[in-house]
């Protein structure tokens, strides 16, 4: 009883925690990029001048972060050149010649122009007038989804990146629609696209728009207007690719301090604990290895792949296959973190906690486009929420595989679990809605849901992508100790998971269970890391499948009675329950 | 000067003669019953030692034995501190009677039987038991641990009446550890990771063997007389788990040929029956002996002497020390279909299972006289099989050869009943 009364208060406590630290969520900083780029520098570029670069001035970013390199032919003097920059106060400042535009207040969004110069471009024998100009974007503002436009007098023609994925064309302070551009991509080819009634250009890869390009419009036979961009990107394996990962060794480097904490506490408690008096001195975390385990399951072979597959997809794919295009329209329920541009498709997460963002922030835009989107977003959102449901949390979601590599570590570190009783289990419940209530309302509050996301740092620091790590990073630690001792611990809590478990009903990956065949010997309930108590309790229905279950497998595999329990797609079984299959452990025969 | 509970010599004499000559009555009924495998002697052989020669269990010599009452003492944790399991439950009327002095009239005859066997002290398979382990289950065991005690060193081992939440589960692993150091002062061994895993890979293998050996019972016509199998399954009581595993293979390989042979000890449309109930244990077989020789085929059993033992395996979730120890507690209350659990619902749908799988058409509940617990559940079983037409009926017995004649009208009818019950079907279809 006094057990429960700590508990339950333990648990009021946390989630009056969890309710109020959010609206202070950037006071608790665990990584701060600086993203001022005051403290960037403006030099000559030393590089060639790059295939993409079509325009007599270029920007490049080097490859070492915190530069910005401008470039121009070398028959041009560097002080005819303007740049223009973007301030926080929303003026645009003009330097001129050498002299560096970085000032404190820049927002990293540059234009530098060079004055029109004579040139014979399309060959009829008349020299047309060229206006050349360069855009740079960089710094975390260059990822801003809204469009960042400069529209002044001087620079008619005009490059915006706008919802991290597309190209917009502005001429004239208005928006270019349905016109014909010569795009010179990264690798120097040319190709001429058209833009939409929305000014984007079609047919641009992100390759093009992060190793940079070069648009070419020709409003009339006699000027010509070039402009030259590259968002800023840096290649794997670069000073910006592993500093990207400096957040992530802070969260690691805290969860070892947690971990080792969690482990001293635990063996100092036990140790009082009669019961567990003679375990803790001898035989604490001694892993026998000589125990017959069978582990060459088909069927978790395959989870194990998918879940590899879904880290690469949803971090790397993006950059490394098929030129860096994604599958932007389409969106898969996977919690993986949206600001790794890299996925191989949208994740709805960012939505999800950003409803108003969903309709609201780019309707005054681009409302048509918006519209669009948003219909796309839902329609797929719902169709994987309806059709797939939680088999994504089991078999794709790269937090999952994160969860489950810490479970592996743990056993090849020999240190035993926490068993979540249904006791701990039904306190952890709480928490849950709390996460839900954050995830769906926050942002009707005004807050950013990202800063408290606990999973924010570690699929957007691996692609490369600096975050700034907020109350959500302490989170993250928080996850990372609790999945260390506690297999998918964050599974438990997950908000986007327990939506996607609502539409369970309409799933075509479903688990059920032939009540005739168990025995309730409960070796699923201790097997699922879900801690599903009804899945060795229910006597009457076949269709066990609770808004937790996410299709591991796990029960499956250790179940002993025959097809007492089973995985079906579309209504035939793929992966079922077999007491041979799990004896055939002990038959001291090697298998196969 | 001997104490008044020590028996003098003429009266020990007596004893052994009567208890080995009931023994020896019935193996030879059960060995009578239809062609008995090759592989099953041995089986037949360590019950013969055990209640007839009267020698100790066959072990090796450096290994202690520990009597175990009840299927909830972990063999695995008894074998990973170096000691055998004996299952001292037993059957002998003689014990019965000498135990009856000791016991109250209403217990039940097992639990007599136990304390008779106490006091007597001529079954070397018992005497030589350092320890006995008695789970607190029944009130008959509960009172049995204490009383016991008297004439062996008795661990009683708690059993939480409810399983549903974790928290009994807890309840009952922590006795199992509080057992780890009582065992390991008897053997002298420790219990280490290492120890206990070749424990449950031990008793995993025997496990095996014995689910392999269930497919060949279910199969129709019987390979193997049902009686003789429940001795099976009852030497396992008496052998180390390894050698009763190995035995076991060799019993498979020869169902197999069976199989292939077509040699069958019964006919195609011989009544089913399953015995569900109060414990069976030899030399008490008359039930089973009964049903097979009145032309009924004993064709799969739910008592704790028979399948119910090892039928369950241990599922390790999390291979460390304490994972392990977790499983344990787990498969030695979750699936334990006793009665002495609150809610035991699952007893039917395990029923329902073992009907399904061995094509069951009538059910013997058996129950032992003053057994209340098992008294308890009879309603609910005549509900649920009432509701699946299978017919059931309750049989009572005690400890002797006077309800025989009794037990057989009525066995002798009920398997009439079956038979035209089936009679009536097939002529209906026509």
């Amino acid at each position: 009883m006094k057990g429960r009364k700590i508990g339950t208060a333990v648990v009021c406590a946390v989630c009056a925690f969890l309710i109020v630290s959010p609206f202070f969520a950037k006071d608790f900083v665990l990584y701060d990029f600086h993203m001022n780029v005051s403290d960037y520098h403006y030099a000559k570029t030393q590089e060639e001048k790059p295939l993409s670069a079509d325009t007599a001035v270029w920007f490049s970013y080097g490859d070492g972060g915190k530069a910005v390199y401008y470039g121009v032919n070398e028959e041009i003097q560097e002080d005819r050149l303007t740049v223009y920059a973007l301030t926080q106060t929303g003026e645009v400042s003009v330097t001129r010649g050498k002299e560096d535009p970085i000032r404190q207040d820049s927002l990293g969004h540059f234009i530098a122009a060079l004055p029109a110069a004579e040139l014979d471009i399309d060959g009829d024998g008349k020299a047309e007038k060229v206006y050349d100009y360069a855009r740079a974007d960089f710094g975390l503002n260059a990822f801003n989804p809204a469009p960042q436009r400069f529209l002044t007098e001087e620079i008619p023609f005009e490059l915006v990146f706008a919802e991290r994925k597309y190209i917009m064309v502005y001429y004239g302070n208005e928006i270019l629609k349905d016109a014909e551009v010569l795009v010179t991509s990264y690798n120097g080819e040319q190709k001429r696209c058209r833009t939409d009634e929305h000014g984007w250009i079609q047919g641009l890869t992100n390759r093009d728009i992060r190793e940079g390009f070069t648009a070419v419009y020709p409003p009339d036979g006699e000027n010509v207007y070039r402009m030259h961009y590259a968002l800023e990107d840096y290649p794997y394996f670069s000073v910006h690719f592993w500093k990207a990962h400096l957040p992530l060794a802070v969260i690691f480097a805290l969860a070892v301090i947690g971990i080792m904490a969690v482990y001293l506490i635990r063996n100092r408690m036990e140790r009082n604990n009669p019961a567990y008096a003679i375990y803790s001195r001898e035989r604490a975390g001694v892993y026998p290895g000589t125990l017959h385990q069978k582990t060459n399951s088909k069927f978790l072979f395959v989870r194990w792949l998918c879940l590899f597959t879904g880290m690469f997809l949803w971090t790397y794919a993006g950059r490394l296959i098929h030129q860096g295009q994604t599958l932007n329209e389409i969106s898969i329920p996977v919690f993986s973190c949206p600001f790794n541009l890299d996925q191989v498709a949208e994740v709805p997460c960012y939505y999800l906690s950003h409803l108003p963002a969903l309709f609201g922030r780019f309707g005054a835009d681009f409302p048509e486009r918006n519209m669009a989107y948003a219909a796309m977003f839902i329609a797929t959102t719902l169709l994987s929420f309806i059709f797939l449901g939680r088999i994504l949390c089991g078999f794709l979601c790269p937090a999952g595989l994160l969860q489950d590599l810490m479970d592996k570590l743990r056993q090849a570190l020999h240190i035993r679990p926490i068993v979540v009783t249904d006791r701990i289990n039904r306190f952890l419940q709480p928490v849950k809605w709390v996460w839900i209530l954050l995830f769906l309302g926050f942002a009707f509050t005004g807050g950013d849901f990202c800063d408290i996301c606990p999973l924010k740092g570690f699929t957007t620091a691996q692609g490369g992508y600096w975050t700034n790590l907020y109350l959500g990073g302490f989170f993250a630690v928080v996850i990372l100790v609790g999945s260390f001792f506690i297999r998918r611990f964050w599974c438990i809590i997950c908000p986007m998971g327990y939506l996607m478990g609502l539409f369970r009903r309409f799933n075509l990956f479903r688990l059920k269970k032939d009540c005739t065949s168990c025995t309730e010997c409960g070796a699923c309930y201790h097997a699922c890391p879900m801690r599903i108590k009804s899945i060795y309790t229910e006597r009457e229905k076949e269709n066990i499948q609770t808004v937790d279950c996410m299709m591991c497998g796990e029960c499956i595999h250790k179940c002993p009675e025959d097809h007492a329990l089973s995985m079906t797609f579309c209504g035939k079984t793929i992966y079922q329950s077999s007491r041979r299959t799990f004896l055939s452990k002990f038959s001291g025969k090697k298998e196969g | 000067m001997a104490e008044p509970d020590e028996v003098n010599g003429r009266q020990r004499e007596l004893f052994i003669r009567k208890s080995t000559r009931v023994a020896a009555s019935y193996l030879k009924r059960a060995k009578a019953l239809s062609e008995m495998p090759d592989a099953a002697k041995p089986f037949f052989d360590v019950l013969e030692n055990v209640y007839i020669r009267l020698t100790d269990v066959q072990k090796p010599e450096d290994m202690k034995s520990i009597g175990t009452l009840c299927v909830m003492v972990p063999a695995e944790l008894v074998y990973a501190a170096g000691a055998m399991p004996v299952r001292l439950c037993s059957g002998s009327y003689t014990a019965y009677s000498v135990g009856d002095d000791y016991i109250p009239r209403d217990a039940c005859p097992l639990v007599k039987a136990v304390m008779g066997f106490g006091k007597m002290k001529v079954l070397p398979a018992f005497d030589n038991c350092t320890l006995l382990v008695a789970p607190v289950t029944c009130d008959c065991k509960k009172k049995l641990a204490g009383v016991v005690d008297s004439v062996k060193n008795t661990v009683p081992l708690q059993v939480p009446p409810l399983k549903r939440e974790d928290a009994d589960t807890e309840v009952f692993l922590k006795e199992l550890y509080r057992l780890i150091p009582i065992l390991e002062k008897e053997t002298g061994r420790q219990v280490t990771a290492k120890s206990l895993a070749e424990g449950i890979n031990m008793v995993g293998n025997a496990q095996y063997e014995m689910s392999e050996f269930l497919k060949y019972r279910r199969h129709v016509p019987a390979l193997m007389s049902g009686t003789q199998i429940l001795s099976v399954m009852n030497a396992y009581s008496y052998m180390p788990v390894k050698m009763w595993a190995k035995q076991m293979h060799r019993l498979n390989e020869e169902m197999k040929l069976r199989l292939v042979q077509e040699n069958f000890v019964s006919r195609k449309n011989q009544p089913r029956i399953l015995v569900t109930g109060s414990p069976i244990a030899f030399p008490n077989i008359k039930i089973p002996l009964l049903i097979e020789e009145m032309g009924g085929v004993f064709a799969a059993d739910e008592t704790c002497m028979g399948e119910r033992g090892l039928y369950d395996p241990v599922s390790v979730i999390d291979p460390s020390f304490d994972g392990m120890m977790r499983a344990l507690a787990s498969r030695y209350t979750k699936p334990c279909t006793c009665p002495v659990f609150v809610d035991n619902s699952q007893r039917i749908y395990r029923i329902k299972q073992m009907i399904r799988e061995n094509n069951i058409q009538g059910v013997i509940y058996h129950v032992l006289r003053g057994c209340l617990v098992y008294d308890y559940e009879y309603q609910l079983m005549e509900e649920a099989m009432g509701k699946m037409d299978i017919p059931i009926i309750r049989v009572e017995s005690d400890y002797n050869e006077e309800d025989v004649e009794q037990l057989r009208i009525r066995i002798e009818a009920f398997i009439e009943l079956i038979k035209l019950k089936e009679y009536a079907a097939v002529h209906e279809r026509q």
